[in-house]
């Protein structure tokens, strides 16, 4: 894509500095490609995180329940 | 170390029955050999899910039924202890955790409504004494059957204050209980937030990474936006000058082949400016895509965290009767006892403060308040400069009291003094802080004024002339006793001493306690009274 654009500038001309403007958006599209990569690990471990949670809260109720009949019969 | 070997270390338990999962033993292949992909998705489907199963095992590994001496009851009359070492066993410890919790919850919540029902059973004794004792007021024939019924409500009342004293102590052995109950449970809660931290922390962390980078790609980009805007606006530009070109070329009757290859090199410039603004919209889209990314692990990360639930759970607390710590002093519930060394006198002097505030005023708080002079208590044989630690020091105060007011004979009293006597001092940073602000009260006596002995006499002689006005006037003989000859006091080696005001103050108390001519309890009332209102103010060489 960078040659492609970089032929484009050339054969364009205009009053804008293209070369910058390629260079730019070639960074700026490995910058936001790494960034994103980062944050869809992240995505998914909270995603895990959350599961888990939500089944340690389905879980206490039943372990709850068996504590208090427990502790019923200690009291 | 699994369940098993932390607390039956004989029986060994075969790896195969842990509670890992088969195929979380790496051993899905084998679990699984032979049958295709679609045959095991029904299977999983057909079972419950892995955390279900994963909970069942931990459940039939702890053999919680209650018909039979379970795991769980055999580990509970281990005691407290070794329940609180599962924590330390990976895979048991959430379940134990959760489990130690909603144990010591339901205690709580036992113990609380133990205390609500003995309350209410409280005010209705407590209602039936004040009843008799205003029909005992009531009653004005003394005679006959009357005095009869009164002596039989005065028996009354006796046994309903005992049922009463009984009940108060009970209260109070009930909420030292829940108190404990609550400690503990607090205890597998703090484990459980703990754990909750650590999941939810490092995501926490991840998110603000993110956000940052972010941050750092917006300040990156910002000089070029100019750059697009620019592109396009040339774009526009060129596009206007094109159309524009078109019709003056077409009214000036030029080819149209001509004007074919014109437009042409036009459209070329506006396409590829569009091309680099298409690129950079896409860029934009991808941003806002990352951004939406970052609200959904941050709904995540509050799905996740169950620290409101923990903290709900914390606000449950024991009702109590009137201290706010009931611990008695034998619990053994205090994990971190306070090591640290005090000056005996300091201890001392909290304690008063302490007692004071947490006894029941209807006592004889001044009876009780050990006194004793600056260096030494000799009631309890305490040395002011002596270093103890506070156990060491309610100890010895603990030994003391149980001397002074025997519990048969000083029931409530000697109940309340050991609640006051368990909840001093257990908050090691609280007795420093006290300590600390005593210091400064007693650095702030220290600079505090100073008089010639003969000069503060003379000003306490102007001060009580003053209260006493035109008695004194009117009265030699009370002008004699009242006014104090500073000869009394000066003696020779007196001459250059100067004195505080707190000292001033004792002096004159003592003086006048021994005065002849102070025999009348009411002088001596009012002048003891005096000395307490002897200000500052008044404490000055001459007014």
């Amino acid at each position: 894509m960078e040659e492609e654009s970089k032929a484009n500038a050339n054969a364009g001309g205009g009053d804008v500095d293209e070369k910058l403007i390629v260079v730019a958006l070639g960074a700026m599209k490995k910058d936001l490609n790494e960034i994103e990569k980062g944050v869809d690990q992240t995505l998914q471990e909270s995603a895990v995180a959350a599961k888990k949670a939500e089944e340690e809260r389905r879980q206490a109720s039943i372990i709850g329940n068996l504590a208090r009949e427990v502790a019923d019969k200690e009291s | 170390m699994n369940i098993e070997e932390h607390f039956f270390p004989k029986n060994q338990v075969n790896e195969e029955e842990s509670d890992v999962l088969p195929e979380e033993q790496g051993g899905i292949d084998d679990f699984h050999l032979g049958r295709s992909p679609e045959i095991i998705g029904e299977e999983r489907k057909a079972h419950m899910n892995v955390e279900d199963l994963r909970l069942r095992n931990s459940l039939d590994k702890l053999d919680l039924t209650l018909g039979d001496k379970g795991m769980l009851e055999r580990i509970v009359e281990r005691g407290r202890e070794a329940f609180d070492g599962l924590l330390d066993v990976p895979a048991i410890n959430e379940i134990a955790a959760r489990f130690g919790t909603e144990f010591d919850q339901r205690l709580l919540d036992k113990s609380n409504e133990r205390i609500r029902e003995m309350r209410v059973e409280l005010s209705l004794v407590e209602d039936r004494i004040k009843l008799f004792n205003q029909m005992n007021e009531a009653a004005d024939d003394k005679s006959g059957m009357a005095d009869l019924l009164i002596g039989a409500r005065n028996e009354k009342i006796t046994e309903m204050r005992e049922k009463s004293d009984w009940i108060t102590a009970k209260i109070k052995e009930e909420g030292a209980n829940a108190k404990i109950h609550e400690i503990n449970r607090n205890k597998y809660v703090e484990w459980m937030v703990k754990r909750n931290n650590e999941r939810i922390a490092p995501l926490e962390a991840e998110k603000a990474k993110h956000q940052n980078d972010l941050r750092k790609f917006d300040e990156s980009v910002r000089p070029l936006v100019v750059h697009f805007e620019q592109l396009k606006m040339e774009a526009e530009a060129l596009d206007k000058e094109r159309d524009s070109w078109r019709e003056n070329a077409k009214e000036a009757g030029m080819k149209k082949s001509e004007i074919r290859n014109v437009v042409k090199e036009f459209d070329g410039k506006i396409n590829h400016r569009y091309k680099y603004l298409d690129e950079w919209q896409k860029i934009n889209l991808q941003r806002a895509k990352i951004e939406q990314k970052i609200a959904a692990i941050e709904v995540n990360i509050r799905r996740a965290d169950q620290s409101n639930e923990y903290n709900r759970i914390l606000e449950n607390k024991p009702l109590l009767i009137k201290d706010d710590n009931p611990i008695p002093e034998d619990a053994n519930v205090n994990s971190e006892k306070i090591k640290t060394k005090f000056k005996a006198g300091d201890l001392l002097e909290l304690w008063q403060e302490h007692f004071v505030q947490k006894v029941d005023k209807g006592f004889q708080i001044k009876e009780a308040v050990i006194t004793g002079d600056s260096g030494r208590s000799s009631e309890i044989k305490l040395n002011h400069d002596e270093e103890m630690s506070i156990d060491e020091f309610k100890k010895r105060l603990s030994d003391y009291y149980e001397k002074r007011f025997p519990k048969d004979r000083n029931g409530e009293l000697a109940a309340e003094i050991r609640m006051a006597l368990g909840s001093f001092g257990r908050d090691e940073e609280l007795l420093r802080a006290q300590l600390r602000d005593w210091d400064e009260n007693e650095r702030g006596k220290e600079e505090a004024p100073k008089l010639w002995i003969q000069d503060a006499i003379i000003s306490w002689n102007n001060f009580i002339s003053k209260r006493f006005g035109v008695e004194l006037k009117n009265n030699a003989d009370l002008a004699k006793t009242v006014i104090l000859s500073p000869g009394e006091f000066v003696g020779k080696d007196d001459v250059s001493q100067e004195i505080g005001l707190e000292e001033l103050q004792t002096i004159v108390a003592k003086y006048y306690q021994n005065k002849p001519g102070t025999e009348n309890q009411l002088l001596r009332d009012r002048l003891l009274q005096e000395c307490k209102n002897f200000s500052e103010e008044d404490f000055a060489p001459r007014s």
